[in-house]
């Protein structure tokens, strides 16, 4: 009898919990999607779907993908309008990127990111990028595919050149406010995506756009960078080619008479084509040091964008402090920022 | 009694472990603020130490007084007690499955099992149990070290906030849920006499062990989620859900996995001390049928809770349940006490 009910659960697993037993859930007849480009057009969303062609599979490449658009009053109208566009029941699990377009990120992108957070499919390690052209160009570049989207988030750990962004640590900049949310910008090329710099954010709007550099100083200076490539002209002519490896940053806040931070940046640093010397190391680190406060100066000062993590660590510091600021942001705005650079050249 | 019905001191502290850490793990679905739950920790440590104070001070002898005359009526409050946590148990299961899996998987099927499995593993006897407790929770454990190794580099001292900000309502609010999910120090009282050795020591090393895993699970989660954290109905799941190592994505599979052996280990506890308590009350015959009558209605409540929510309010109430826990924990041993007291 024992053994006749063991028996009898274990086929219930089998045949009800696992597998794809119903045919309705064959892969399909489902939409796996890989990743989602959300533009507005004027009060409605308007999402371009990228998912796995699971008819025809196999691509000259990689696996072979196709585009599918809806519209809708949110982005889950729109998103259940091309699932019925395809008559497929759509598989978000497995969707790897956002792409944000320009309109949406003038107007702000609280409502759709937060729609994100939310719904449990989604992960929340999803790589969000955003556009100032339309998120659906973007979506149809010749060159799309979501490796091409992994190796551009991946730039920021391989050269710095960009600063990546998950949907949870958008969400968490956005709900906080105590700093200036940024992510990876692309933009389209004759017809090819290319990733262009970053995109830092005033709430949930576009503050600011950051070339290559700007991103560089600010991951240096965060202490988020990892490995960063950079050249600029000599004053002997010629360029100075150099690697910055095991980058470390250190933000203080000093309150004692005026609101001061103090950054200390330091890393190893590895030269190519130059003779190893102390003149170029000091070459080296003025650079370092000239781009960093110039990024400051530009975001910070100008545009008024804390995307430095300057209020944080206010807030983490002395929160005594910060509690008794009447305009937290207008202070660290308007505070004193000391940048200080060591490098060790590699010989 | 033979000795299948016999547990170990460190079987004892692996269950107990077991029990109560998988109710931390869910946290969520109270409501409570993961920011400063660190402090809360603290001050629920404080006060399980205390509320188990009776408890271990009724001793194996505190049955005796569970099976004669006013005793029988405690026993059946107990039993009432342990229902409550049941369906607890398994309503936070079927509301985590829930929100991270939407309703795909049937919503009546998966608990079905769950119920049917923990009936059944129930009727095996306390030392069963335990030894399936002390593999599960070397899974737990080994699940969660993977999943902390992993979680590392992404953590970001801060996004910890300063101890100024906590609000003293969040600290009590999270206080109150982790003390009243404390059923595991009442039902020590019926455990104790299949025990062999030493029962303080157990009990005292797994309060400060599992507030200790409490202390650094939340610091650790708030570090790498930061304000992301107070978004999420379960913000350990959400943790779980940014794990990778190397080509191994999306290790939040493991976490549910584990987390379900070990809810159906805390079923299976539950549902055997609920038969013991109608033992005590009724007889033998009764608690017989005790754990699949209990098991079939807790498994009615916890499907009408992503349903209901009067009944979720009712079943997932943080103060009805701290009301419930500090009665079994404080009111009803003393109680114990002073009827031995009188019947000297």
């Amino acid at each position: 009898m024992k053994r006749f009910l063991a028996l009898c659960l274990g086929l219930i697993f089998i045949l009800s919990i696992s597998g794809c037993s119903p045919i309705e859930n064959n892969l399909d007849k489902r939409l796996i999607v890989q990743g989602i480009g959300i533009d507005l057009d004027k009060t409605d969303y308007k999402v371009t779907v990228m998912y796995m062609d699971t008819a025809n599979p196999v691509g000259e490449a990689d696996v072979k993908s196709s585009f599918v658009e809806g519209s809708g009053s949110s982005v889950l109208a729109a998103l259940t309008d091309t699932a019925n566009k395809t008559g497929r029941e759509p598989l978000y699990g497995q969707c790897s990127f956002i792409v944000l377009g320009g309109e949406l990120i003038k107007n702000g992108i609280a409502e759709p990111l937060e729609f994100f957070t939310d719904y449990y499919e989604f992960h929340p390690n999803i790589n969000i990028f955003c556009s100032e052209n339309a998120a659906d160009k973007i979506m149809r570049a010749d060159n799309m595919s979501v490796r091409l989207m992994q190796d551009f988030a991946d730039t920021e750990s391989s050269t710095g050149k960009t600063i990546s962004c998950t949907l949870n640590e958008i969400y968490a900049d956005l709900i906080s406010g105590k700093k200036s949310a940024v992510t990876a910008l692309v933009d389209i090329e004759n017809k090819h995506a290319v990733l262009k710099g970053a995109a830092a954010f005033d709430g949930d709007k576009k503050g600011a756009v950051l070339d290559s550099e700007q991103c560089m100083a600010v991951l240096l200076l965060c202490g988020d960078a990892k490995s960063v490539w950079d050249i600029f002209p000599s004053d002997e002519g010629g360029n100075i080619n150099y690697s910055l490896s095991y980058c470390k940053s250190n933000i203080s806040a000093s309150t004692n008479e005026a609101l001061v931070f103090n950054i200390s940046v330091n890393a190893h640093t590895a030269a190519y084509g130059a003779k190893s010397n102390g003149r170029l190391e000091a070459k080296i680190k003025s650079r370092i040091k000239s781009v960093c406060e110039d990024t400051l100066d530009t975001l910070l000062k100008k545009k008024k964008l804390d995307v430095f993590n300057l209020e944080r660590t206010l807030y983490k510091d002395d929160y005594g402090f910060y509690k008794a600021l009447e305009n937290s942001k207008q202070s660290v705005v308007l505070s004193r920022v000391n940048v200080q650079v060591e490098i060790e050249l590699e010989k | 009694m033979g000795s299948r019905n016999k547990i170990s001191s460190s079987q004892l502290f692996c269950l107990l472990l077991l029990s109560r850490g998988v109710l931390s793990v869910a946290c969520g679905a109270f409501g409570g603020n993961i920011g400063s739950a660190a402090l809360s920790a603290a001050i629920a440590l404080i006060a399980s130490i205390l509320l188990s104070i009776p408890v271990l001070y009724l001793g194996k002898d505190g049955t005796a007084e569970l099976q004669s005359g006013a005793g029988r009526a405690v026993s059946g409050i107990y039993a009432i007690y342990f229902f409550y946590s049941v369906c607890v148990t398994m309503s936070m299961f079927t509301v985590l499955r829930e929100e991270t899996s939407g309703m795909r998987i049937s919503v009546i099927l998966v608990p079905i099992l769950m119920a049917a499995a923990a009936v059944y593993a129930s009727y095996k006897g306390i030392e069963a149990i335990a030894r399936c407790g002390a593999l599960i929770l070397f899974a737990v454990a080994s699940a969660f070290v993977l999943l902390c190794l992993s979680l590392i580099p992404k953590s970001d001292m801060l996004n910890l906030p300063p101890v100024g900000s906590y609000k003293v309502a969040d600290i009590i609010d999270n206080a109150v849920i982790m003390v009243g999910e404390q059923s595991c120090i009442p039902a020590i009282l019926f455990i104790y006499p299949h025990i062999k050795g030493s029962v303080k020591k157990p009990t005292v090393l797994w309060l400060f062990v599992l507030f200790a895993c409490v202390i650094f699970l939340s610091l650790f989660i708030t570090s790498i989620l930061g304000d992301y954290a107070l978004s999420q109905p379960f913000p350990v799941y959400s943790w779980a859900r940014l794990s990778s190592f190397g080509v191994l994505q999306r290790l939040d599979s493991i976490f549910l996995a584990v987390w379900t052996a070990g809810v159906f280990v805390r079923l299976t506890l539950l549902l055997w001390v609920l038969s013991v308590c109608i033992r005590y009350a009724f007889g033998k015959k009764p608690s017989k049928l005790a754990a699949p009558v209990f098991g079939v209605a807790a498994l009615i409540t916890a499907v009408a809770v992503p349903f209901n929510t009067a009944i979720r309010s009712l079943v997932l109430n943080p103060g009805l349940l701290l009301f419930a826990t500090i009665f079994c924990c404080l009111v009803l041993p003393f109680a114990l006490i002073l009827k031995r007291r009188l019947g000297k």
